[in-house]
């Protein structure tokens, strides 16, 4: 059955294809044109209407034909050299009877000429002519010389019409080239997704729609709790909205997104509802209603109402994200190159010339140059971990946490900092764009402490359990007191933040010198994330002396990358490592 | 080997001339190296590196037509005397490693003073099999601390998971809306990476490698 309809598309398509591409404006103009020649034929010469209507009929038909849509690849001219082919032949055939549908003729090749360009419409007056020529040959023999004649009349007033066309073909393209239709198209929709960008931008946050649908849905059936879930490229269900499912309401979801319709299933009295989100025919999300009493079809029929209309809003969101990430990247990536191949190789040349310079220098002006070449140093340095920064991204095959504390191991290390990490972090993943910012912040934020904190050690806290996510960066240096100049670092934190619906704490710490900025995706609708502070035991940091910033941990959850032998051998049940 | 025995000669090869340039001068200025070639471009590296045979290899990562580790590793294969110096403006370690993988002699970024430059040349001349560079024990320190242990996915840990818990794997498959034969894969490289030949082994060896949650132990 969804073979069968399948064909049936690929066949509506086609039939579509041709009902578009064939070109009914030239077909018709043919068509009145032939309409007069036969209402004077029929006027003037006084066959009749069978000899004035069948040329009529005969060449349309060859006009038709002319204007069916060829298979790609093959070339228009052949069509027009076709059509001029078979109008002479019908004319020549006819001579004597429809002598007045000669300047017919001329159509095939106005349009070989337009179409085609010179050596296309000269064809096509050489065919016309040599058709017309055996035509008349073969119809009339014994009349030669009005043949001669005709012929001698005809075929360059052919070449003449055909020049005239390929020459005014030429005229409109040089004024105006062609674009190439996909193009057109092309820029045509990202016009419009311009338009949509700039005015809903606010509009198009998958995370923002995700949570008015999962609202929309909670209100109108009293006592459950919705997720919006999105199906990642590996597969995965992951939610926008609400938590991750277990396993037997991942099997209604996966059925709902399957079978593309609402599936309910009762189990131990909890009664799990997945509604599909669609756009067309493509489900695009799931909307799951979890809740102890059974739904009736009323308040089905009205989510079913919520659902359908925010389909396309949140399918646009999503594909405008992708979009959006992807040219992110892509602007980056070249960014980075911009930099790596050029002020950060001037720069390291610089540094190279001082280094000659200083050198040859008298000692006094050396140790000056000396000064300003490790001045250099620190600037190329930076450049160095700034086009480290732009290319590194998440990993799809890693974990975040692991990405996280790779990033601030390299950064910090290679900045004198001791670097703490402490990672707890669920099999789930949260979705790519909700990593990618919270990779950002902490970029910015690791950036901040090296340039500004003057601190000592740095601790890097990650707890993912989706859609919650905690990431914190703690320093014990400077603290914000003394006025740090990184507000502009600060205020595109707080926008990523926003972007994926977190909140940003960026402060100076109360129990200690330092500072902390942390991120924190609680959904608020379905339940808090589990405190900071929850008690459990101390987080395993080995160098107790300094103390956590955190005052302790969750380790009921304990998945982590991180809990391997080596560091189980610290004696702490956290994944907590230490080094300098 | 062209060595005269009192110069070491050196190919270099960096796409910017002004980088080409400050190294020619160092060398020069050292009074044992001699720059004999200077290449923008691995292709023109490998046409010099043959007609030169120079004593060290100087060259850049990012180069128009290609990697310079891949330079590398080829005239480490065509030459196992010969030194290679790679030099870079990329930060993280997985360049490092990558030098050191393809047989370099040292690693310097381009933010370090000339002279450390000239300082890796001659270690590569006189040492080109022993590895070198100034990040090397932070950057070994960082790989040693990270997960030494199997590196299981998100997924195969999932699957792990259910392994202990006992579950067949037509039903991890089910369970995990995968195909039996992904499921079959799945199993198999857990069992790789864990070094086991069986399920119970494989139970053991994450339960003693602690990749097993307790709850999934209690259940």
């Amino acid at each position: 059955m969804g073979r069968d309809r399948r064909v049936w598309q690929i066949g509506h398509v086609r039939v579509a294809q041709l009902r578009q591409e064939t070109q009914y404006l030239p077909l018709l103009l043919r068509g009145l044109l032939l309409l007069l020649c036969s209402l004077v034929t029929a006027g003037v010469s006084g066959f009749g209407p069978a000899v004035a209507v069948a040329p009529a009929l005969l060449l349309l038909l060859v006009a038709a034909l002319g204007s069916v849509p060829l298979p790609a690849g093959m070339p228009r001219s052949m069509q027009a050299l076709a059509e001029a082919l078979g109008a002479a032949m019908v004319v020549g055939a006819l001579h004597g009877k429809a002598d007045l549908f000669l300047p017919y003729l001329l159509v095939p090749l106005v349009a070989a000429g337009l179409n085609g360009g010179l050596l296309t419409g000269l064809a096509a007056a050489g065919i016309s002519s040599a058709a017309l020529g055996v035509s008349l040959a073969v119809a009339n023999t014994d009349a030669t010389m009005n043949t001669q004649v005709g012929l001698a009349t005809w075929a360059p007033m052919f070449v003449a019409v055909a020049l005239v066309a390929a020459w005014s073909k030429r005229v409109t393209n040089a004024s105006q080239s062609t674009p190439d239709p996909a193009y057109a198209d092309a820029h045509r929709l990202l016009s419009e997704l311009h338009v949509v960008a700039r005015q809903l931008s606010l509009g198009l946050e998958p995370q923002t729609l995700a949570g008015a649908l999962a609202d929309d849905a909670c209100a109108l059936v009293a006592g459950t709790e919705a997720t919006v879930l999105v199906r990642s490229a590996g597969g995965r269900f992951v939610p926008l909205v609400g938590t991750h499912p277990d396993a037997s309401a991942e099997a209604v979801v996966l059925d709902a997104w399957l079978a593309a319709d609402l599936v309910r299933r009762t189990h131990d009295g909890v009664t799990v509802a997945a509604l599909p989100v669609l756009m067309g025919e493509r489900v695009v999300a799931v909307v799951v209603l979890t809740g102890s009493g059974p739904l009736d079809d009323q308040q089905v029929a009205a989510c079913r109402k919520v659902v359908s209309q925010a389909g396309t809003r949140l399918a646009s969101a999503l594909l405008f994200d992708d979009v959006r990430r992807l040219a992110t990247d892509d602007e980056r990536l070249r960014l980075a190159r911009e930099i790596h191949d050029g002020i950060a190789q001037d720069l390291a040349s610089v540094g190279y010339l001082i280094d000659d310079i200083a050198d040859r220098a008298a000692p006094e002006v050396s140790e000056r140059l000396m000064a300003l070449r490790e001045h250099i140093t620190g600037l190329v340095g930076e450049l160095r971990l700034s086009i480290f920064d732009l290319r590194t991204g998440v990993d799809e095959t890693v974990g975040l946490s692991r990405t996280l504390g790779d990033y601030v191991q390299r950064v910090g290390t290679q900045a004198g900092l001791v670097v703490h990490v402490s990672a707890d972090e669920s099999p789930h993943r949260l979705p790519v764009a909700t990593e990618v910012e919270l990779l950002r912040i902490v970029q910015e934020a690791v950036t901040n402490v090296r340039r500004h904190a003057e601190a000592t050690n740095i601790w890097l806290t990650v707890v993912i359990d989706p859609p919650h996510a905690r990431v914190a960066i703690t320093d014990d240096g400077r603290g914000l007191r003394s006025g740090r100049p990184d507000s502009v670092g600060i205020a595109g934190m707080r926008e990523r933040a926003r972007r994926i619906g977190a909140t940003l704490r960026v402060e100076s710490r109360t129990d200690g010198p330092g500072a902390v900025v942390e991120v924190c995706m609680a959904n608020t609708q379905n339940g808090s994330l589990r405190p900071p502070t929850a008690t459990g035991s101390q987080v395993g940091v080995a160098d107790s002396t300094v103390g956590s910033p955190e005052s302790g941990r969750d380790v009921t959850i304990d998945l982590s990358d991180r809990n391997t032998p080596g560091l189980s051998a610290h004696g702490g049940l956290g994944p907590a490592q230490t080094r300098r | 080997m062209t060595g005269d025995g009192t110069h070491i000669s050196v190919l270099l090869v960096d796409d910017h001339q002004l980088i080409r340039d400050g190294l020619r001068r160092a060398f020069d200025r050292a009074g044992d190296l001699e720059v004999i070639g200077e290449a923008g471009t691995i292709a023109e590296a490998t046409a010099q590196l043959d007609r030169l045979t120079p004593d060290v290899l100087v060259t850049d990562i990012s180069l128009p037509d290609g990697d310079g580790i891949a330079l590398a590793q080829r005239a480490r294969a065509a030459s196992p005397d010969l030194g290679i110096v790679v030099l870079t403006m990329h930060a993280g370690d997985e360049r490092l490693f990558a030098a050191l993988d393809a047989g370099a002699s040292a690693f310097v970024g381009k933010d370090a003073p000339v002279e450390e430059v000239v300082a890796a040349a001659r270690h590569a001349a006189a040492n080109p099999k022993a590895f070198t560079a100034r990040d090397l024990s932070d950057a070994l320190q960082r790989r040693m601390h990270a997960p030494a242990g199997p590196r299981l996915s998100p997924r195969e840990r999932e699957v792990l998971d259910l392994l202990v818990d006992g579950l067949a794997i037509s039903q991890i498959a089910r369970r995990l809306f995968i195909s039996e034969s992904t499921a079959k894969t799945h199993v198999a490289n857990i069992y790789e990476k864990l070094g086991a030949g069986n399920r119970a082994q494989a139970v053991m060896a994450a339960v003693r490698l602690g990749l097993v949650r307790e709850a999934g132990l209690q259940r």
